[in-house]
Parts: structure tokens; C-alpha cells; sequence
């Protein structure tokens, strides 16, 4: 077996869990604990051990079993569950964490955190020591069953005392199951069959005197009786062992090889209406040899009275303590419970898989794109009509194979709320999270990348923007500060905003800052937008005192490059005294786009189908181009434009008769001055080769249909650049706003 | 036997049924798998299964709700069962018992035992 793949899927698998511990652990520490998270904790513990067992991860199985054994505790009722164990067992994860980390590294067991694990051990033991051993509560005397049914079929070992030994060395084994052994699941072939694994089945016979008439027969009943020579080096224990499932009410005896023939006669007598008919199949299957079964008899006979039971040996019962406990009993009534959180049945797959789909489906995308054109020029009607559908169930595959892609983006929140927690214990503040759209979906490696970013706001958040209680309740604040996260979709994209209540952006400290550290020249004024966006300039903090949480001014920026490099922008909004906002703006895929296809000088550009607003004519007197940069009126509202042919030094000749492209991103517009729109196109991204060098407002590239190669046109980019070109070359700044 | 037979394996932990999954493929049998009890029970009243290998211990539905549940299946009234468990208590094992839980193997699974058990209540 190849323990290797097994143990990464442990490691996932352990972390998974992991998470399911903190949030439980934190949704106790709100709202106090609840049976049900209690037993989520006690299954997580419970799961990790089994799993780390399989390894024979000591180290592991004894921390999750000290754990689950303190769980247990509080699941019986004999401790009550307080806040202070709940910070213990926060502990216990995070050292649970640290072994699995030490797991995935191959990190020695005896250098992860020895003398932590020591103590948290003894912690979790002083719990389960103060539980009390007496019965469990809850455990009452008409749960239990007046009369306990024996656990085991009654087993007899029969030697036998007297007449000679019986001269053959396998083993006869008889057995009579109870009425009820179909109906517990056992299957006598089965059994017998088993018995091949530990030596050979000399002979069975089947008795067949309990038979009723067919019309009287249930199915359901076993009416069979087995008489079985058995030839095994092995011991009686395995042979009874091999029963063990046989059930209450079976007979079972096993005469072990040379035993003495009374034990053959016992049998025989034990079911005195077919005893000759017994004797007979002893016989057959080689058990007795006719001679033997004649001195048999004839001490029968000898004898006046049924011979007293000689040399049997009862295994029997192994009577257990009728004790039904109330953790069992609970377990049995209980509803099944749904612990908070979707329903999922999970298939994991490897990314690199998905990738190699989703590359392909990009494929099929463009060649069925390519037949389409194919056909359209051709003017091939039926080939057209039988296209459409296809291009139509192309779509869905598309669709449902980026879906498989999709996350929640709850997962990047769940480290939050611990996180939170943390913090604002550490730094004496008081802090509530809120999460609303966790279950927004995005791709994939977007969820992955966007861990560190958010990580960072949050820790400035705490740091920075939501002062100690104290300092809010002055300023008749609620002494508790909110940390919100929002996920929602807005037009092709997915937004998510960091939102506090705390103190706000001080624009004249950012300013004074800003000019402290050169970034702004002392006589430069900026609008307000200008002013916010310099935290996010290479080099900046604002925080007075460096803490160790965050801010070495390293921040923002590289938060702002993270979140670009996945074609998204972030913005920030902020009042001074009420708090800030951050909002990340992200696209829905990084494969693939719907897009709208325009030409300049017969090359070919891609926009993002869903930043495209509308189409216009150029109406060239209206329209006063200057450079690549100028504005348009539309419908009295100005656009600043931009024209595609002077931003990438295509050839002219420009033609006569050329057309904008309204296109928005965010809140802001812009006008694409191209020669031609040609239409609705569906795309996959491709990375912009390196060859290409870093043309500016180009996202990517794409293989049109007929084989040429298109550029995909970065939207975010462009729109900052006509507004910021039109607002510090031709107009005031008023005007690059809203069109 | 010359019939193949059809275990369906439930447990929470992938790990686990990472491990029992192979040792019973390797012993020829057909294994499907289920992540809990109500996914288990779904498959229970879609497929003919000879034996359910189950978790005690999960989340949604435990290994007793499961049974309790498949006995209400026409055809799981009397299939066998086999509980694999951490938690060795002679309760939870007479508890079983009343619900015509036979079989229990104790986790980390032990493949040779598993499979031993298995076979017991299938046949080799």
C-alpha cells in the first residue's frame, strides 16, 4: 500500500479539521458551549487520531487522545465546559497544527514544541481527572434492557473422558445457528468458507431435519444445520474466533482431533431425535468410522441414563455488566444534527488536472469559434444551424468546468475570525467580526493569493484603525469596534470590502508623512484621492509607533501589487472618526472572458465583454484629438478618450469613419477610439509572452479563431490613464470623473 | 467465490478510508465510498451492498443513526455490519449489538485485522 499519497491526504485532511475545531472553538467562546459543538470537537480529535494511528504517529495519538479524552469529559456531563478550557483547547489546536506542520516537513516528533505538548497534556489530563467515574448521568435505569441478551452463541469444546480416542486428526466442527443468523447478516458459507483461510475443509455436510415444507418457509429464517471436518495446525482459539460472529441462540461444538469418542456420543445426544440420522453423517464426513460409530452406540446403550456432560469445556459467555451509558443513549435518540455550514460531499482533485481541463475547454472554445467564422463566411446555412448548438453546449462545458475551479471565498475568511481574536486580545481591544457573502465564489488561485493581502489589512485594521475601548466609548463609539468582511458580485466582478468603524484616515497626518519621507514635494497640493492613495506608495506608514503586528511600511503596497497582478484594483474610502473602508475588486476567472473584439489597422483587440458600456460614431467635430489623449461629449456628459492607435503606434492611414468604445471600470469611464467593432467574441487568456515586453493596458494575449493573435486589452489600466491624462493635460480634474 | 461482492465504506476521514479502500480492493472486492451517514444511506437505497464498513464517530450522521436508518431499507434490513472505532467500550459495542452491529474493529485500522474480520463476515 502506498502510505506516501495516503499521508498527504492526511495532512490536508488534519488541517481541514483543524479549521473545524477553531471555528467551533470560537463560536463557543461567543456563544457559549453547546453539546453540539462539544461533540465537533471530540470528532475532530477523535478523526486525527484514528487517521495519525494508521502512521503510528505516537506522538500524535497520545496528544488527540489526551484531548479527546478532556472532550469526553465534558461530553458526559461530569465537567462542566468553561471559557478557560476553551483557550486550552485553542492551544491544543495550534499545537496540533504545529505537528502536522512537523509532519508535512518531517520534522523529528521530539523537536516539535516537546515541552508544550508536556504541558498541554497534563492540562487536559487534570480535566479528565476531575470527571467523575461513577455512572454517567443521564444513564437511567429504565434505559436498560430487563433482561441483557448473551452476547455470544453458546460455544462447547467437547474432549470427551471416556472409550477410546477417536483415530483421525482434523477437527469436527458442528453448528447450529439460531433461527435469527440470516437476519443478523451472517452468512454461513461465508463462515464456513473462512475457514480455508487458516486450513482445509475436509468435509461438510448439511442437516437438513429442521427443514420445514416449502409453503411454511421464510427465507429470512436459517434452517440449516453444518456438520464440518476441519484439518488446521492452528488452535482452538481461532477456530472459535472464525464463530465469533455467529449470533445468541447458535450451537456451536467443536471436538478438537482425538478426542474421545463419549464426546461424539454427547453430540449425537444432543439432538436424540436424529441421533442415528447424526451418526450417519459423522460417518460421511469422515468424522467416525463405522466401527467406531458401533462402540459409540453400544456405550449408549451401556449407559441408563443420559451420560453426564464429561470433559466439555464451556467457552460461553462473556457476560458484560449491563451498563447502558448515556453518551450512547444520546448518540441513538439524537436527531442528526447539522453542524453549521454547508452541505458538501467533496471530491478532491488536483489542481494541476483542473488546469489542464480548463486548457483545453479554452481550446475547444477557440476551434468552435473558428469553425463559426468558418461557416459564416462560407455561408453554409445547415453547417451554422448545427453549429450554434454546439457553440451553445460549449458554453455550458465552459461554464460548469470553470465552476469546478470556484471556492467560496469563505475559505480565506476562516482564518479570520481566529485571527481577530488573537489580535485584539493582545492588543486590549475589543473587537467583533462580521462576515456577510462567505459563500461568494471566486477562482480558485485567487482564494490562495488572496490570503496574505487580506491578512494585512486586518492586522492594520487592528493596529491602526480601531482604537482601545476606552478611546471609542469617549467618543460615544460603542466600546466594541466591528471589523466587517463583505463579499458580493457587482458587474463581472467580485468585491471585497475590509470595512472597520475605527478611526479613520487622518489625511493631514498621511500627508505630513508623505512629505517627511519625500514622496510628496512641499508646495504639491492633492485632491483627496491623491492623499489616500499615497498609502499605498512603497516605503509609507503611518503608524507612530512600529508595532510588531504590523506596519514596517511594507504594507499597502505590496497588498495593491498582489491584488493588480490578479487584474483586480483595490480602492480605499475613509471618514475621519467613523472608519475605513478597503474594497478589492477582483474578476470573476483568470482563463476566460466574454469579450468584445475591435480592430485598429487591422490588428485586433479584446475587451472584457462585461466592462463594455455602449458603441458610438466618432463624430470627429465633436471630439477634439490631441496626442492619444482627448474628450468627447456624450449626451452632454464628457468622456475622456483614448485612442488605441496612437497609444500603440499602429500605421495609419486612419479611416474615415471610426467608432469609440465606451468602456467602465469601477466608477470611471472611458472611450476607446478604434477603426472597427467587430463583435461579441468569447476568449481564453493567455499570458502575455515575454517577447512582447510590457505594453501598457495589455492584460494578456488570446489566438482568435482564424489563428491570429489578439491583445487583450486591460481595461483597469486604460480607464486610469485617459482619466488621468485628460485631468492634468487638457481639463480640470472635475471633468475625469462620471460621464 | 466466484461472485463479486460489494462493500460500501464509510468514514469521515479520507486517511481512513484511503487505507481500508486498498486493503479491501487488493482482496477483490468492489468498494464504494461515502463520506458520512446520510451520503452512506443514499447509497444504500441505490446499490446492492453485501457489507457496510462504517465510522462510528461522524459528522452529520454517526455510525448507529446509519444503521438504524439502512434497517428501514427494504434491501439493508439484514445486511452485516462492521464499525470501526477508536472508542473501545463495552457499551457502545452492546449498544451495537441490539441493532445487529456484529462487528467491530478497533482504528487505526489494522489491515490484516480488517481484512480477517471482512472476510469472516463475507468469505474470502
Amino acid at each position: 500500500m502506498d502510505l506516501d499519497i495516503l499521508r498527504s491526504e492526511l495532512i490536508l485532511e488534519s488541517r481541514e479539521l483543524l479549521a473545524e475545531m477553531e471555528t467551533a472553538l470560537l463560536k463557543m467562546e461567543r456563544e457559549g458551549p453547546t453539546r453540539e459543538h462539544i461533540d465537533a470537537l471530540f470528532r475532530v480529535a477523535h478523526t486525527i487520531k484514528g487517521s495519525v494511528g494508521i502512521f503510528g504517529l505516537d506522538h500524535i495519538v497520545a496528544f488527540t487522545h489526551a484531548m479527546e479524552t478532556a472532550l469526553d469529559a465534558f461530553r458526559n456531563g461530569s465537567v462542566p465546559c468553561t471559557g478557560e478550557h476553551l483557550g486550552l483547547f485553542l492551544e491544543c489546536a495550534d499545537h496540533l497544527e504545529r505537528l502536522i506542520e512537523g509532519l508535512e516537513r518531517n520534522t523529528p516528533p521530539e523537536e516539535i514544541a516537546h515541552d508544550v505538548q508536556t504541558a498541554l497534556e497534563a492540562r487536559l489530563l487534570r480535566i479528565s481527572k476531575t470527571s467523575d467515574p461513577e455512572p454517567r448521568r443521564g444513564a437511567s435505569s429504565s434505559n436498560v434492557p430487563a433482561e441483557r441478551p448473551p452476547l455470544r452463541p453458546e460455544i462447547e469444546i467437547l474432549e470427551g473422558r471416556a472409550g477410546p480416542e477417536v483415530d483421525n486428526q482434523a477437527w469436527h466442527i458442528s453448528l447450529r445457528p439460531s433461527p435469527d443468523l440470516l437476519r443478523h447478516g451472517v452468512d454461513p458459507l461465508a463462515l464456513i468458507s473462512y475457514l480455508s483461510e487458516f486450513g482445509k475443509v475436509l468435509a461438510v455436510e448439511v442437516v437438513d431435519d429442521r427443514l420445514p415444507d416449502l409453503e411454511e418457509m421464510d427465507p429470512t429464517e436459517a434452517y440449516l444445520g453444518f456438520e464440518i471436518r476441519f484439518s488446521t495446525e492452528a488452535d482452538r482459539s481461532r477456530i472459535v474466533d472464525a464463530f465469533s460472529f455467529v449470533s445468541k441462540g447458535s450451537r456451536l461444538r467443536i471436538l478438537p482431533p482425538r478426542a474421545r469418542i463419549d464426546a461424539y456420543l454427547e453430540l449425537m445426544d444432543s439432538a436424540p431425535h436424529s441421533s442415528k440420522r447424526l451418526g450417519e453423517i459423522l460417518v460421511e464426513v469422515g468424522a467416525l468410522t463405522e466401527q467406531e460409530l458401533e462402540k459409540a452406540l453400544a456405550m449408549q446403550k451401556a449407559a441408563p441414563s443420559p451420560p453426564p456432560p464429561l470433559g466439555k469445556i464451556l467457552v460461553g459467555e462473556q457476560i458484560v455488566p449491563p451498563e447502558v451509558v448515556a453518551a450512547a443513549l444520546d448518540h441513538q435518540k439524537r436527531p442528526p444534527h447539522s453542524p453549521g455550514g454547508l452541505r458538501s460531499t467533496l471530491v478532491k482533485v488536483d489542481s494541476a488536472k483542473l488546469d489542464s481541463l480548463i486548457d483545453l475547454v479554452g481550446e475547444l472554445v477557440i476551434s468552435s469559434a473558428a469553425a463559426h467564422l468558418a461557416a459564416r463566411s462560407e455561408g453554409a446555412k445547415a453547417s451554422l444551424e448545427a453549429l450554434a448548438q454546439m457553440v451553445q453546449l460549449v458554453e455550458e462545458i465552459r461554464d460548469c468546468s470553470l465552476g469546478l475551479r470556484m471556492v467560496a471565498v469563505g475559505e480565506v475568511f476562516q482564518r479570520f475570525p481566529r485571527m481577530v481574536r488573537d489580535l485584539a486580545k493582545d492588543l486590549g481591544k475589543s473587537v467583533r467580526l462580521e462576515i456577510t457573502g462567505a459563500e461568494t465564489e471566486l477562482d480558485k488561485s485567487m482564494v490562495d493569493r488572496l490570503a496574505d493581502p487580506l491578512t494585512h489589512i486586518v492586522r492594520n485594521a487592528l493596529d491602526h484603525a480601531l482604537e482601545p475601548p476606552s478611546a471609542r466609548a469617549s467618543q460615544g463609539k460603542p466600546e466594541e469596534g466591528t471589523l466587517g468582511f463583505h463579499a458580493y458580485h457587482q458587474t463581472g466582478s467580485i468585491v471585497i470590502e475590509v470595512r472597520d468603524d475605527g478611526a479613520g484616515i487622518d489625511r493631514k497626518r498621511v500627508l505630513a508623512r508623505a512629505r517627511e519621507r519625500g514622496l510628496v514635494q512641499p508646495d504639491q497640493i492633492l485632491s483627496d484621492s491623491q492623499i489616500l492613495d499615497l498609502i499605498f506608495q512603497p516605503g509609507f506608514s503611518t503608524a507612530n509607533t512600529v508595532s510588531n503586528l504590523s506596519g514596517r511600511g511594507v504594507g499597502m503596497d505590496v497588498v495593491r501589487k498582489t491584488i493588480e497582478g490578479m487584474r483586480g484594483t483595490i480602492e480605499l474610502e475613509s471618514t475621519l472618526g467613523a472608519g475605513t473602508t478597503i474594497r478589492l475588486r477582483l474578476p470573476l476567472t483568470l482563463a476566460i472572458i466574454d469579450g468584445f473584439l475591435v480592430s485598429v489597422a487591422s490588428r485586433s483587440f479584446v475587451v472584457p465583454l462585461d466592462m463594455v458600456v455602449e458603441c458610438a460614431d466618432l463624430d470627429r467635430s465633436a471630439a477634439a484629438l490631441d496626442g492619444s489623449r482627448a474628450l468627447a461629449d456624450l449626451r452632454g456628459h464628457p468622456l475622456p478618450l483614448l485612442d488605441l492607435r496612437r497609444l500603440y503606434s499602429l500605421p495609419d492611414p486612419t479611416p474615415a469613419r471610426r467608432n469609440i468604445l465606451v468602456v467602465e471600470y469601477g466608477s470611471r469611464r472611458a472611450g476607446l477610439v478604434v477603426d472597427r467593432l467587430v463583435g461579441e467574441f468569447q476568449t481564453v487568456i493567455k499570458a502575455l509572452p515575454t517577447a512582447f515586453g510590457d505594453p501598457p493596458g495589455v492584460g494578456g494575449t488570446t489566438i482568435l479563431g482564424t489563428g491570429e493573435v489578439a491583445l487583450i486589452l486591460d481595461i483597469a489600466t486604460l480607464v486610469q490613464m485617459a482619466s488621468t491624462r485628460t485631468s492634468s493635460g487638457l481639463e480640470p480634474a472635475s471633468t475625469g470623473g462620471r460621464a | 467465490m466466484s461472485v463479486q461482492k460489494t462493500i460500501l465504506l464509510i468514514d469521515d476521514s479520507p486517511t481512513s478510508r484511503g487505507v481500508a479502500r486498498q486493503v479491501l480492493l487488493d482482496s477483490g472486492y468492489r468498494v464504494l465510498e461515502a463520506p458520512d451517514g446520510e451520503v452512506g444511506l443514499e447509497t444504500l437505497r441505490k446499490e446492492q451492498v453485501q457489507l457496510v464498513v462504517s465510522d462510528l464517530v461522524m459528522p452529520r450522521l454517526d455510525g448507529f443513526g446509519l444503521v438504524h436508518g439502512m434497517r428501514a431499507i427494504e434491501n439493508h434490513k439484514f445486511t452485516p455490519v462492521l464499525m470501526l472505532t477508536s472508542i473501545s467500550r463495552d457499551d457502545l459495542r452492546e449498544q451495537g449489538l441490539s441493532m445487529g452491529i456484529r462487528a467491530w474493529v478497533t482504528k487505526p485500522v489494522l489491515p490484516d485485522h480488517l481484512l480477517d474480520t471482512v472476510k469472516k463476515l463475507l468469505g474470502p
